[in-house]
């Protein structure tokens, strides 16, 4: 079921907040969980069934392991907690493997070496299986209490405003909202409709025009010249934070209204002056999982083997690791991993470059170079191919000359124009939503019934969200 | 007046625009409450914009009623902007008296068949369940929405050839599909029918239709008789120019059969089509459709179309071995049915002599007068 669709905003939505707030809080977490499998369930029931066996492996590893006294059996339960790695690689990497060896047999005349199994990607399946091994590396670090009951488990992993693509959270923070005696807040509905009514506004008003302009363009990239190559790449860098920072407005005012502080993924990331200060702001729920579970640990890791020696060193080589696999994270596509390294690369020379400068950029400078890289990085993230990301890169720079001119561009008018204006303008404040309270206006008030009728106009022929492919 | 006319012709991007306007003031403004502490209540807040935002909606939705643009409700204030082939032919279906006993089925290149000259033919009611666009899906939709209504023919003719398999299948000819609850096995008919009163297409078709009222309607290209057959609004340009102006186009270029591998979801479509009707005892005669001679002949040396039709008649062969289909005839070149090239609209519509020689050849088997 997707957020910005007639049936969830009028159908599913309405019902389950109204019954959650009506029910005794023991009830309503049977009331969640039942609501989250049909949310789920909707597309298909078959991937229901492996989020609740991958919760189930979840539950055994750390209730039935980690809550013993023993290492050996916590380290167990530790191993069989990331046993959901292997279902998650099953699913999303294999057939890229396979036919990556395949393509090499193939060249060396060995002929298929594996059987390419071309498995439907279960959706969120990237999302709720980092969830549960945070989960398990949590109770394993002894950071969080194993979950009390199977249920409340399922109820964490199947969350149904964030199982599809996040945002991430933290079992503790999830069950400790859960355990609260919440009442329903009108402070906390307020929020959730005004999240809900922006969000929908992000992907349907903003981010789904600009996609229909720039579509095209990346299907057809052989025969871009420069226009239309900058235009394809500046119009994903907007498209791309809309569509994704409106599904997770969604996300969190859905959380609101059900009492539940769901983390926020974005703070502003287009205004970071340097890279490292865009990784701060931008998909922040995956990037402080990879700091927590992978970054610091093997940092750690590698200073004490090093002895303490090699700082520089052993940070690259951590940064260049954790970027790499985040974007591999994204999808089974070298271009995935690719884009990862560059982000790593980046990272490490601004992190070595600030430790030899005293005085930091100029503002509009770092914030022109930072776009510029990202720009750059969009080309990779977006591409089917490291041979699409060179010909949009031979385009960019003027390699297949000029290319029509912006205007004669399909969907390019003066609307379309002024919509990437104003997104440059927005997109340069220093704010963003987690900060953001409604004003209590007459005007204000009417402006966001208006925006919310032509966000529900908008529903109609729904695309879905950019992320769900993750 | 007139400027106000052409915005409201199309309210997509002005629509879009003071979305954009309206999201970038309530997010610049929202910062500031941050400062300071809010006076009135969040109750009073939510109160105010969800009464706003459902008397907003409520209006949008009682425009598209009572305008009614794509002709899905049962108001009539006006024509239907846009003839909806899937709403009409439902519609016409469902009145049609007596139960039609012979029904063709198809895209708009089968319009033209013409079910009072099957009735002469035959003797029997018979009615044109032609769709724009019209594909194997449909085809499975619309013999479950007949058989829904305990109305089902004897005997279906339908069209079947490469175009309507190829896997590049345009779709959404017809944005509001009536037919998708049949196709689903679901009967969301009701909820359809109110989800569409809150769409920006059917908005944008009412204030289009408010204008067309006011400036002057233009021509529909077809319209349909109570028995479905449909009548093209004859063009006065040359044949011979409207075919060089399709092949023009990219969807009838050479990449229309530029591919190796027919549409297995459209065919597979067809198989239960065709076993459907088995299974409810109506006879199916299968045609392969013509097309321009000129276009035959330049498909054929350009494209894969010679191996995508052996394709083709292999499946369609392999049914009628199989007892699902009654009959199959190739009319793909106009020889084949004694047609002649000016019996063409354009390079893919037979005219109504051309269509009427098909339906001789087709209904042989049944004794006229029967």
């Amino acid at each position: 079921m997707l957020f910005h669709s007639h049936l969830f905003l009028f159908g599913f939505l309405p019902v389950v907040v109204a019954a959650y707030w009506l029910l005794s809080p023991r009830a309503r977490r049977w009331w969640l969980l039942a609501a989250s499998a049909v949310f789920y369930g909707w597309a298909g029931w078959r991937f229901l069934a492996l989020l609740v066996g991958m919760t189930a492996l979840s539950f055994v590893a750390t209730k039935g392991l980690m809550g013993r006294d023993s290492l050996q059996a916590r380290r167990l339960g530790l191993a069989l907690g990331f046993g959901n790695l292997v279902v998650l690689g099953v699913f999303k990497y294999y057939d890229l493997f396979a036919t990556t060896l395949n393509d090499a047999g193939a060249r060396i005349g060995t002929g298929p070496m594996a059987s390419v199994l071309h498995l439907a990607l279960p959706l969120g399946i990237s999302f709720f299986t980092f969830n549960l091994l945070g989960y398990a590396v949590d109770v394993y670090r002894r950071r969080t209490e194993p979950a009390r009951s199977f249920a409340d488990l399922l109820c964490y992993a199947s969350f149904f405003p964030t199982v599809t693509s996040g945002p991430l959270m933290r079992y503790g923070d999830f069950s400790t909202q859960m355990e609260a005696d919440a009442r329903p807040e009108p402070d906390r509905l307020e929020l959730g409709l005004f999240n809900l009514a922006l969000g929908l506004a992000k992907k349907l008003v903003i981010a789904d025009w600009i996609g229909q302009v720039i579509d095209p363009l990346w299907r057809d990239h052989a025969g871009l010249g420069v226009w239309g190559a900058w235009l394809a790449v500046v119009g994903y860098h907007f498209r791309l934070y809309f569509d994704f920072s409106g599904y997770c407005d969604m996300a969190v005012g859905t959380g609101h209204l059900l009492g539940i502080q769901v983390p926020a993924n974005f703070r502003a990331p287009y205004t970071a002056r340097s890279i490292t200060e865009f990784w701060q702001k931008w998909h922040i729920t995956l990037s402080t999982w990879f700091r927590d579970y992978l970054f610091l640990p093997m940092s750690r890791f590698l200073l004490r083997r090093a002895r303490g020696r090699h700082p520089d060193l052993t940070r690259t080589v951590s940064l260049l690791f954790t970027m790499s696999l985040i974007g591999f994270w994204h999808g089974p596509n070298w271009t995935y991993l690719v884009w990862g390294a560059y982000q790593g690369l980046l990272l490490a020379i601004h992190a070595q470059s600030r430790s030899r400068r005293r005085q930091p950029w100029p503002a509009w400078a770092g914030r022109t170079l930072t776009t510029f890289v990202l720009l750059l990085g969009w080309v990779l993230f977006r591409s089917g191919s490291l041979g699409m990301a060179a010909s949009l890169y031979a385009s960019m720079f003027g390699m297949k000359g000029w290319g029509p001119a912006l205007t004669s561009i399909p969907g390019v008018d003066a609307g379309f124009l002024l919509l990437l204006a104003g997104l440059l303008v927005l997109t340069s404040l220093p704010w963003d939503m987690p900060v953001l309270r409604p004003r209590r206006a007459w005007g204000y008030a009417m402006a966001l019934a208006a925006l919310l009728a032509i966000g529900v106009l908008f529903v109609g022929q729904p695309t879905p969200f950019l992320y769900f492919q993750f | 007046m007139d400027r106000l006319l052409s915005v409201l012709e199309d309210v997509e991007t002005p629509v879009r625009l003071m979305g954009l306007a309206l999201f970038a003031f309530l997010f610049v403004r929202a910062l500031r409450t941050a400062e300071s502490p809010p006076v009135r209540s969040a109750r009073w807040l939510l109160a105010r914009v969800g009464l706003a935002a459902a008397l907003l909606l409520f209006l949008v939705a009682t425009l598209n009623y009572l305008v009614n643009p794509l002709g899905i409700y049962s108001t009539r204030l006006f024509e239907p902007l846009v003839l909806h082939s899937r709403t009409e032919k439902m519609r016409l279906y469902r009145a049609a008296q007596p139960p039609p006993e012979i029904v063709v089925l198809g895209s708009s290149s089968s319009f033209t068949m013409s079910p009072a000259h099957i009735r002469e033919r035959t003797g029997r009611p018979a009615f044109n369940a032609s769709l724009h666009g019209g594909v194997p899906e449909d085809y499975l939709a619309f013999l479950r929405y007949m058989a829904s209504l305990d109305k089902l023919p004897k005997l279906l003719i339908v069209p079947m050839s490469v175009e309507l398999v190829r896997p590049n299948l345009p779709t959404g000819f017809e944005p509001h599909n009536p037919l998708k609850p049949y196709l689903e096995r679901e009967s969301r008919d009701l909820l359809e029918g109110a989800r569409w009163l809150l769409t920006l297409e059917q908005t944008r078709a009412s204030l289009r239709l408010l204008v067309a009222e006011r400036k002057g309607r233009p021509p529909s290209h077809y319209r349909f008789d109570a028995d479905g057959w449909g009548h093209f609004i004859e063009s006065s340009a040359p044949l011979e120019k409207i075919v060089d102006a399709y092949m023009a186009t990219k969807e009838w270029g050479p990449g229309l059969f530029g591919f190796r591998d027919l549409d297995d979801a459209q065919i597979s479509y067809f198989r239960q089509f065709l076993t459907l009707a088995r299974r409810l005892d109506v006879k199916v005669i299968v045609y392969v459709p013509p097309l321009y001679p000129r276009a035959v002949a330049f498909y054929e040396r350009e494209t894969n179309l010679p191996a995508l039709r052996t394709q083709l008649v292999e499946h369609l062969r392999a049914w009628e071995a199989g007892g699902l289909i009654a009959a199959v005839h190739d009319f793909t070149r106009v020889e084949s049915f004694g047609g002649a090239a000016a019996e063409f609209h354009d390079l893919a519509h037979p005219t109504a002599a051309g269509s009427r020689r098909m339906l001789d050849l087709m209904l042989l088997p049944l004794p006229a007068g029967s």
